[in-house]
C-alpha cells in the first residue's frame, strides 16, 4: 500500500473543520446562556431525567390513601412535602407482569433492564441478549446532534457480570436501564470525576485525543475489508462509536461555548470513588444538574444502585444495613424499619435534585419546569419481589405540559408504558406507541 | 445456544429418574434400533399433543416439530428440546387450558427417546469448530495484557465498564461483548493515560515506568543522560560497604607504592587483580596506586602542586627515578614516614575555626521562592541539627524580612523544624551566634527541604549557621539556599556551604595537607573508582553502561554539531535554523541546503562532504532505533508480525509528529497511544486462511488462544517465537508449551478468571454481602482472606497438578489467623495465608469453603435451595428450570424462625409442580446446613434445637452433613462432575457458548482426566488439542449449527 504520509492527520482535521458551514444543529447553548433575550428563553428546551432506585420499597408505606391535589402524603413521601406541588405521585402502573417464561419482565436482572422498556428480557446466557429501546434513548434519539452527548448514564456500583445459573439468565440484565438497540444495553459512568471531565474536561478529558482519532480511523479501512461479515458488524460498532467520539470532540470544538468557571467552582468531584454514598449520589444529581443547566445534554438517567444492590445504608441510620438485605425483610418489623428509612432516604435525594432544578432559572420558568424527572423503583416489594403496582414518581412540568401536584390512582395494572408514551409525546417524538403501551397514560396534563 | 448433554444425562440417572429410567429403557429399548424406527414411535404423541401450536401451521416459540426430519435436526436444535423435556414433563407444556393431555406412559416415552437420541449420537463425526466471533479483550485480559506489553501493572481497566457474561458463564464470552459509546473513549483515555508512562530514549528505546514519563527538551535530555551516566556508577558505589580513608589506608600504601615502583606501565586491570588478590577495595586502591604510579604528572597540577605537597611528594620522586634499586628497607622506611604524617595531618573534626558562618544567597530580580535545604554530608543525618541565627532577606530599599515572617509554601522530609524556640519554649543553643542570643532563629533536622514564599523585590538572603548545641562536634551538614527549585538534599550533594563543628585544627600544615589527601583519595566520598567499575562489570553490566555511554552520545549530537561548526565557519550560519541555545537538529538544515556551495575550495567541499555524510549517517542511525523499538512495540502489542502496510503506516505516523515538533518521546508517545486505541491491540483478530472450510489456525492464532486462555493474557517471547519458527503447531512442542505455562505465576487467571466464575466464589466480593447486622464478625479482611483461600486452593491445584477431585474434597486448605478462628480451627497464628492441614472432614474442599457458603446463602440466612442449586448446576451440571412465573409464596410462613428451614420448605415436597425440580435441590443444601450463612461451623439452628444436616435424596442415599455429602459426590457423582468441569473449562477456553458437537471434546477430556490420575493438565491438553481449540471456520464453511 502506498501510503501518502502527509495527507495523514492533518487535512482530515481542516475537512472537517471545511464542513464548518454544514449545521449541526445550533445547540441552544449558544441562545441561552447569561443574558440572552427572554423570548429565546421561552423556548428552553426539554429535558427528560430517570431516577432508578432497585430493590423495591416498604410496599406499606408509599402509596398515600387519597388521591387528588389534596391527597395526604404517605410516610416514605413525606420528604416530597417542600415540593409535593412540583410532582406527580402515580399508583398502578406496571408492566406486563406474565409474558411467559423465556420472556421474564421483572426479577432482579430481567426487572432492571426492563424498567424503561416493557417489552421483557429474552432469557438469555448472554449470547443472544435482547430487551427493547428504552424511552431515554427514544428520547435522545430524538435529540440526537443538538447537545454534547446524546444522553448522559450514570451509576454507582460496579456490574454484574456472569451468569445466574439458577435463572438461567446472564447478570448484564442487572447493569443497566438504557438500551441503545433491543441488543445494545449502554455501560454507564459510576466515578464522578470521570462523568464530569467528560462533560467539562479540558478537551473534555482525552487531550489531543483528536489527532490520534484521526490516526486510528485513517488505518482502519484495510481491515474494514478483509474481515468477515460477522467480524465486520463488531468491527462497526467500535467504528461508529470512534465516530461518536469523534462527534463528541468535533461538537466540543465547534459549538461549545466554555463553561463559566464560576459555575463549576467547588463542584469538581475528586478524582476516584466517592467518599460516602450519599455524596455519590449528591454528586452524580449534581452533575446531571450541571449537565442539563449547561445543556450538555437533555437526557439523563441515574441508577443509584445497580439491581440487588448492596449498598449500606447505615450511614442514614444505625437501624439499617446492606439494602438487598433490609429489601429481603421477611416481614420483620426491625428490618421493615432500616427498609422504611432508606426508601425515605432515597425519595429525599430524589427531592434534593428536584429543588435544584427547581432554583435555577430559565427566564420565567426554572430548569425542572421545562423537565420531567421520572423517579421509579423496578419492584414493589423488594422482599417477594412482586412488581405489580410500581412505585413512580414524576418530576416536573415538561414545560408546561404536565399538571403535576396530585396522587393519580389509576386502574390496576396500567401500563407503565402509557406514561413512557405519554412522557415521550411530550418531549416531541410524533409517535402513537411505545413498546407494550395501550394509550397514552390520560390525566397527566 | 447453551448445551447440557451430560446434565440431562445426570438428571436421567438422578435416582429421582432412575426408576423411571429402568421402566422406559426396558419399555422402549428394544423399538429404538435406529433413530427413525424411534422417531416414528414418538411422532404420533407430539401429533397429537402438539402440532396444533408447534406444526407447520402454527409455530408458537418458533417450535415446529414437523420441521424436525433427521437426526441432526433434533441435535442442532438441542436447546429447544431441552426445554421440550423441561416442560412436558413438569407439565407446563401442554398449557392447563389444553384438555388432551398425554398420559404418564406417553410422557415418559417421549422424554426418554430424546435422552437416548442425545446420548447416543457420534459426535466425533461432526467436525466443525464452531464460530469464532470476533472479540475484544476483557477488562481482566486488557489489565493483564497492559501489564505483561508493558512490564508494569498499571491496571487501567479499572476504570472501565464490566463485561457482562454469557455462554457457560463467563465473562470472556465474545458473543456478549458489545463494544459501546463510553468504551471506546474509555479505551482512547486509557491509551493516552498508558502512553504517558512511555519512557523512551535512542539508546534502550521504549521501557515503561510505573509513573508518568515526562518528555524533555533535547537540552534536557542531554543533561539527564548524562546524570544517567553519573548515576550508573554512583549507584555501584552506593553497595560499596563504608571506608573510613583517616583510620583505614595503611594497608593500601604498600601494595600500590610496590606496584607503582615495579611496573609504572600498570594498567587498570592489573591494579583490579591486584586489589582483589590483596583482599582490598579496589576503587580505594585504584586511587592510591595512580597517585603513586602518576606522582609525577599529578604534581604538576594543583592536588600535589602547593608546599605542602612538596612535603610528602619530593622523597616520593626520588625514590621512583631510581626505582630499581629502591631497597626493601628504604621502601619500609619511606612509607613509614608517610603514614604518620597522614595520621597526624587527619583533623578530628572539620574546618572551623570559629563558631557561626555566614551564609549569603544573592535572589535574582522576580524570583518568588526561596528554596533551603539541609543535608548530610554523605554521612547520614545523625545528629545534623542545624540552627539558623537572624536568617532574613534584604529588600532593595535594604529593609529586612525575617524568614519567620515568610510564608512556609512547603516542607519535604521527616525531621522536626522549629521557629524562635524548641517547643517546651527553650531558646536554641548553638555555635551560630557566638556568645549572642540567637535572634529570630530557626531550628531544622537534615534532611530537609523548605521553600518560602519571597515579597517582592528582594535582593539576598543571609543567615549565620551553627550546629544544634547537643549534637556540637557530631553533626556535618550542607546548607544550600537558592531562588531555583532544587531537589531534595540526599547525599553527594554538591553546591553546598560546608559546615562542622569547631574541631582541634592546631596544625595549619597538617590542614593543607588533608585537603591533598582528600583530593587525592577522596574523604567523604565513597570508596569506589570508575576506573574499577569499568575493569570489574560483567556481561550485563557492560551492555548497560555501552547503552547509556551511547545515549550520552546520541544527545550530544557530536556529528551533526561538527557538521554545523563547519558549515557555520565557513559563514553559511544563515542557512541553519536552529535557535539560540538550542541543541542542533538535523533538520535544522534543510536538505536543500545541505549540499556544499561550489565557492568552497575542493578541500573543503571534501571535508563538507564527510562531516554531512556522519551527520546524516549519525541522525539516521537514531531514528531507526526509534523506529525499530516502536515497530516492536506495535508487533507486541498487536500480538503478532506486523503486516508491512501496517509497518509503513506506523514509521510514517512516527516521522508525521517528529516533524511537527523535533521531540521523539512526544512522538513516540503518540503512536504509543494511536496503536493501543487500534482494533488490532483492542481485538484479537485471527488471521483468515485461504483454504475454504474448516483449517487449522496459524501459529500466532494458537499462540493467543492458548495464552488467553492459560493467562488472560498476552502470548509471551516464547510462544510467539515458536509461532514464528512454525513449531507450535506440533503436538509435542504445544503439550510442552501447556505444562510450561501452567507452571508459569500467570496461570493464576484460572483461578481469578475461570475458576471464581465458575464456582461462584467472586461474587463475594462485590455481590454477595451478609447482613452486617446479624454477622458483625464478617469483616473486610475476613471476606478478602476467603476469597484467597479459594483462589490459592484452586492456584496450588493447578501448580502441583493435583487432581481435580481436590475441588470436591481435600485434605488441606490456606487459611490465615482471621479465617481459622472462623472456621474453629487451632494453631494458625498471623495474617499470612498458608496451607494448613486439616484434621477432620468437616472442611476440605470447595463446599465447605467460606467464600462459596456466603455466596450460596442470603444475607441474613442460609438457602439450602440455593446451596442445592449450586451444586446441582455448578459441580454436577444439573439444570432445573427456573421457577414458574407468578409464584405466590407466603412470606410469613417462609420466614418463621421457630420452624426449622427444612420443615418450612416441606412446601417444595407437598406441591408437585414444586417437588420435580426442589426434590433434586434442597437435599444437597440440608446436607451443608451446619455451616451458617457466613460459614461458621455450627451445631444448633437459630431456633436453638440441634441442628438437622441430613438431606434425604429421594431413591437415594441419604445424605449425613458435609462429609457424606461430599463423598456421595466424590464417588456416585464422580462422572457427573468431571464432565461439567470439562464442559465449563472448555467454554472458558473457547469463549463461546458451547455447541452440540463440542460434547466430543468434553468425552476426551473426561477420558484424559481418567486415565491421568484426574489431574487438571490432562483436561486442559485434551481441551488444547482439540478440533475446536485447534481449528476455525473458514469462508464457506457449512454448519448446521444454529450459531
Amino acid at each position: 500500500m502506498q501510503y501518502n504520509k502527509r495527507n495523514w492527520a492533518l487535512n482530515r482535521r481542516t475537512v472537517l473543520r471545511g464542513l464548518g458551514g454544514v449545521s449541526l444543529g445550533l445547540p441552544w447553548m449558544e441562545t441561552m446562556l447569561w443574558g440572552a433575550e427572554k423570548k429565546e428563553l421561552a423556548n428552553s428546551p426539554l429535558r427528560l431525567g430517570v431516577i432508578y432506585q432497585p430493590n423495591g420499597i416498604n410496599p406499606y408505606e408509599w402509596t398515600p390513601k387519597d388521591t387528588g391535589a389534596d391527597y395526604t402524603l404517605s410516610k416514605t413521601l413525606r420528604p416530597l412535602a417542600p415540593i409535593r406541588d412540583e410532582v406527580l405521585v402515580l399508583t398502578n402502573l406496571n408492566h406486563d407482569l406474565k409474558k411467559g417464561r423465556d420472556r421474564p419482565t421483572s426479577g432482579h436482572y430481567g426487572g432492571t433492564s426492563n424498567f424503561l422498556v416493557g417489552n421483557g428480557v429474552k432469557r438469555s446466557m448472554g449470547s443472544d441478549i435482547q430487551c427493547g429501546v428504552s424511552v431515554d434513548q427514544m428520547a435522545a434519539l430524538h435529540m440526537a446532534d443538538q447537545t454534547l452527548l446524546p444522553s448522559l448514564e450514570l451509576s454507582t456500583e460496579p456490574e454484574w457480570t456472569g451468569v445466574d445459573t439458577g435463572e438461567r439468565i446472564t447478570q448484564l440484565y442487572g447493569n443497566s436501564i438504557s438500551w441503545l438497540t433491543p441488543s445494545t444495553p449502554l455501560a454507564r459512568e459510576r466515578y464522578p470525576r470521570l462523568a464530569f471531565d467528560r462533560l467539562f474536561g479540558k478537551t473534555t478529558g482525552l487531550g489531543d485525543t483528536r489527532s490520534v482519532i484521526d490516526l486510528t480511523l485513517d488505518s482502519i479501512h484495510d481491515l474494514q475489508k478483509k474481515v468477515n461479515q460477522e467480524d465486520r458488524h463488531r468491527l462497526d460498532e467500535y467504528l461508529n462509536s470512534v465516530r461518536s467520539l469523534e462527534k463528541k470532540l468535533e461538537f466540543s470544538e465547534k459549538n461549545q461555548r466554555p463553561v463559566p468557571e464560576a459555575l463549576l467552582k467547588g463542584r469538581i468531584p475528586d478524582p476516584g470513588k466517592a467518599k460516602s454514598h450519599d455524596e455519590h449520589l449528591s454528586q452524580m444529581m449534581d452533575i446531571m444538574t450541571l449537565a442539563f443547566q449547561t445543556d450538555r445534554t437533555r437526557v439523563a438517567t441515574f441508577m443509584m444502585g445497580r439491581s440487588s444492590s448492596g449498598i449500606d445504608f447505615s450511614f442514614v441510620d444505625k437501624k439499617c444495613g446492606g439494602l438487598h438485605g433490609m429489601a429481603h425483610h421477611a416481614e420483620r418489623k426491625e428490618k421493615l424499619e432500616g427498609y422504611q428509612i432508606a426508601n425515605e432516604y432515597t425519595v429525599k435525594k430524589y427531592v434534593e435534585f428536584l429543588q435544584k432544578l427547581h432554583s435555577i432559572k430559565e427566564g420565567e420558568k426554572s430548569i425542572l419546569d421545562n423537565s420531567m424527572i421520572l423517579y421509579g423503583n423496578n419492584m414493589r416489594d423488594g422482599n417477594s419481589h412482586t412488581s405489580k403496582n410500581l412505585p413512580i414518581l414524576l418530576g416536573g412540568r415538561a414545560g408546561g405540559r404536565i399538571n403535576p401536584g396530585r396522587h393519580i390512582e389509576y386502574p390496576e395494572d396500567t401500563r407503565l408504558c402509557n406514561l413512557y408514551l405519554a412522557m415521550l409525546k411530550r418531549f416531541g417524538l410524533n409517535i402513537d406507541s411505545f413498546n407494550e403501551s395501550t394509550e397514552e397514560l390520560p390525566q397527566l396534563s | 445456544m447453551n448445551l447440557n448433554l451430560n446434565q440431562r444425562r445426570n438428571n436421567f440417572c438422578t435416582a429421582v429418574w432412575a426408576s423411571l429410567a429402568v421402566l422406559c429403557y426396558l419399555a422402549v429399548s428394544p423399538l429404538q434400533a435406529d433413530f427413525q424406527k424411534g422417531y416414528d414411535e414418538i411422532k404420533p404423541i407430539l401429533k397429537k399433543y402438539c402440532h396444533d401450536c408447534h406444526g407447520d401451521e402454527k409455530h408458537k416459540g418458533d417450535l415446529n416439530f414437523e420441521a424436525f426430519k433427521a437426526e441432526k435436526d433434533i441435535l442442532v436444535h438441542l436447546q429447544k428440546w431441552f426445554s421440550v423435556i423441561d416442560q412436558v414433563e413438569t407439565g407446563t407444556m401442554p398449557p392447563e387450558d389444553k384438555k388432551l393431555r398425554p398420559t404418564e406412559a406417553e410422557v415418559i416415552q417421549l422424554v426418554s427417546w430424546v435422552r437416548k437420541t442425545i446420548d447416543e449420537f457420534d459426535y466425533d463425526s461432526v467436525k466443525d469448530p464452531g464460530r469464532y466471533t470476533l472479540r475484544r479483550l476483557n477488562k481482566a485480559e486488557y489489565n493483564n495484557t497492559i501489564r505483561d506489553l508493558t512490564g508494569v501493572d498499571l491496571k487501567p481497566a479499572r476504570y472501565f465498564s464490566g463485561d457482562g457474561g454469557g455462554g457457560e458463564g463467563f465473562d470472556n464470552n465474545a458473543e456478549g461483548m458489545t463494544m459501546l459509546p463510553l468504551m471506546v473513549e474509555k479505551y482512547f483515555k486509557a491509551a493516552r493515560d498508558i502512553s504517558r508512562h512511555a519512557n523512551v530514549s535512542y539508546a534502550d528505546g521504549i521501557r515503561f515506568s510505573p509513573d508518568l514519563s515526562p518528555t524533555y527538551s533535547p537540552r534536557s535530555y542531554l543533561v539527564l543522560a548524562e546524570r544517567k551516566l553519573t548515576d550508573f556508577y554512583n549507584d555501584i558505589f552506593d553497595t560499596l560497604p563504608k571506608y573510613n580513608p583517616r583510620k583505614e589506608f595503611k594497608p593500601y600504601l604498600m601494595p600500590a607504592m610496590k606496584l607503582a615502583l615495579a611496573k609504572p606501565d600498570a594498567t587498570d586491570r592489573e591494579i583490579y587483580d591486584i586489589a582483589m588478590r590483596e583482599k582490598l577495595m579496589p576503587g580505594v586502591f585504584h586511587k592510591w596506586a595512580r597517585s603513586f604510579l602518576d606522582a609525577e604528572e599529578i604534581s604538576k597540577t594543583s592536588r600535589w602542586d602547593s608546599h605542602y605537597g612538596k612535603w610528602v611528594i619530593d622523597p616520593w620522586l626520588e625514590l621512583q627515578s631510581r626505582r630499581d634499586s629502591v631497597t626493601e628497607e628504604e621502601l619500609q622506611l619511606f612509607h613509614d614516614d608517610f603514614a604518620a604524617k597522614t595520621l597526624l595531618s587527619a583533623p578530628a573534626t572539620g574546618m572551623m575555626t570559629k563558631p557561626g558562618m555566614e551564609v549569603k544567597t544573592e535572589i535574582k530580580e522576580k524570583a518568588e521562592v526561596l528554596y533551603l535545604s539541609v543535608g548530610d554530608m554523605d554521612d547520614g543525618h545523625e545528629f545534623d541539627r542545624i540552627v539558623l541565627h537572624k536568617p532574613r532577606v534584604t529588600l532593595k530599599d535594604g529593609k529586612e524580612v525575617f524568614l519567620g515572617d515568610l510564608e512556609l509554601i512547603e516542607k519535604q522530609g521527616e525531621g522536626a523544624i522549629h521557629k524562635e524556640n524548641f517547643p517546651d519554649g527553650k531558646p536554641f543553643v548553638s555555635t551560630a551566634s557566638g556568645k549572642e542570643k540567637i535572634e529570630r532563629g530557626f531550628y531544622i533536622e537534615a534532611p530537609a527541604l523548605l521553600s518560602f514564599k519571597l515579597p517582592p523585590g528582594v535582593k539576598a538572603f543571609n543567615a549565620t549557621l551553627g550546629i544544634e548545641k547537643s549534637a556540637d562536634g557530631k553533626g556535618s551538614v550542607q546548607v544550600y539556599a537558592s531562588d531555583e527549585s532544587i531537589p531534595f538534599p540526599k547525599g553527594k550533594h554538591t553546591h553546598s556551604y560546608f559546615f562542622s563543628g569547631p574541631g582541634n585544627t592546631s596544625v595549619e600544615a597538617a590542614k593543607k595537607w588533608w585537603v591533598i589527601y582528600s583530593a587525592l583519595v577522596g574523604y567523604g566520598k565513597s570508596p569506589g573508582s570508575k576506573e574499577m567499575v569499568d575493569v570489574s562489570l560483567d556481561e550485563q553490566g557492560r551492555a548497560r553502561l555501552d547503552s547509556i555511554k551511547r545515549e550520552v552520545e546520541y544527545a550530544k549530537r557530536e556529528p551533526i554539531e561538527n557538521f554545523f561548526k563547519f558549515v557555520k565557519a565557513k559563514k553559511f550560519a544563515h542557512l541553519i535554523k536552529a535557535k539560540e541555545g538550542e541543541l542542533p537538529a538535523l533538520s535544522d538544515l534543510p536538505e536543500k541546503d545541505r549540499a556544499p556551495p561550489e565557492t568552497l575550495s575542493e578541500a573543503d567541499q571534501k571535508k563538507w562532504n564527510e562531516l554531512q555524510g556522519l551527520a546524516e549517517n549519525f541522525q539516521e542511525e537514531m531514528d531507526q532505533g526509534i523506529r525499530d523499538s516502536l515497530l516492536e512495540f506495535a508487533s507486541r502489542a498487536f500480538r503478532r508480525p506486523l503486516k508491512e502496510e501496517e509497518a509503513e503506516v506506523i514509521t510514517s505516523v512516527y516521522e508525521t509528529a517528529i516533524e511537527e515538533d523535533d521531540n521523539f518521546q512526544k512522538a513516540v508517545q503518540l503512536v504509543i497511544q494511536s496503536l493501543l486505541t487500534r482494533p488490532q491491540f483492542l481485538f484479537r483478530f485471527e488471521n483468515e486462511g485461504t483454504e475454504k472450510g474448516a483449517q487449522p489456525v496459524d501459529g500466532f492464532a494458537l499462540a493467543n488462544r492458548l495464552s488467553y486462555f492459560l493467562w488472560s493474557s498476552m502470548p509471551d517471547q516464547t510462544l510467539i517465537d515458536l509461532a514464528k519458527e512454525g513449531r507450535l503447531t506440533d503436538e509435542k512442542v504445544l503439550e510442552q508449551q501447556v505444562r510450561r505455562m501452567l507452571k508459569d505465576p500467570r496461570s493464576l487467571s484460572l483461578a481469578q478468571e475461570f475458576a471464581s466464575q465458575w464456582l461462584g466464589f467472586r461474587k463475594i466480593l462485590n455481590e454477595k454481602e451478609p447482613d452486617l447486622k446479624l454477622f458483625p464478625t464478617y469483616t473486610k479482611e475476613l471476606k478478602e482472606s476467603m476469597y484467597q483461600e479459594s483462589m490459592m486452593a484452586f492456584d496450588e491445584m493447578i501448580k502441583e497438578d493435583e487432581s481435580v477431585l481436590e475441588i470436591l474434597d481435600s485434605k488441606s486448605t490456606f487459611l490465615n489467623e482471621a479465617l481459622a478462628k472462623h472456621y474453629g480451627i487451632p494453631g494458625v497464628e498471623g495474617s499470612e495465608m498458608r496451607k494448613v492441614e486439616l484434621k477432620d472432614a468437616q472442611r476440605g474442599g470447595f463446599l465447605t469453603m467460606g467464600s462459596l457458603l456466603v455466596a450460596t446463602s442470603f444475607p441474613e440466612r442460609t438457602s439450602p435451595v440455593v446451596r442445592g442449586q449450586w451444586i446441582l448446576d455448578a459441580l454436577i451440571g444439573g439444570k432445573v428450570p427456573p421457577a414458574p412465573d407468578g409464584l405466590v409464596i407466603d412470606q410469613a410462613k417462609m420466614e418463621n424462625e421457630a420452624v426449622s428451614i427444612k420443615a418450612r420448605l416441606a412446601a417444595h415436597r407437598d406441591n408437585p409442580n414444586c417437588s420435580v425440580c426442589h426434590d433434586r435441590m434442597d437435599p444437597f443444601g440440608f446436607a451443608l446446613e451446619n455451616f451458617d450463612a457466613v460459614g461458621r461451623f455450627r451445631k444448633t439452628g437459630p431456633n436453638g434445637a440441634p441442628m438437622d444436616a441430613t438431606g434425604d435424596l429421594k431413591g437415594g442415599p441419604q445424605l449425613e452433613g458435609a462429609a457424606g455429602l461430599k463423598h456421595y459426590l466424590v464417588t456416585e457423582k464422580r462422572d457427573a462432575f468431571l464432565h461439567q468441569m470439562a464442559q465449563k473449562q472448555l467454554g472458558f477456553a473457547l469463549g463461546r457458548s458451547l455447541e452440540y458437537f463440542d460434547e466430543s471434546v468434553i468425552r476426551t477430556a473426561v477420558a484424559e482426566l481418567k486415565e491421568n490420575d484426574y489431574r487438571y493438565s490432562a483436561m486442559v491438553l485434551a481441551i488444547v488439542k482439540s478440533f475446536p481449540f485447534r481449528n476455525r471456520r473458514e469462508k464457506g464453511f457449512q454448519t448446521d449449527a444454529i450459531q
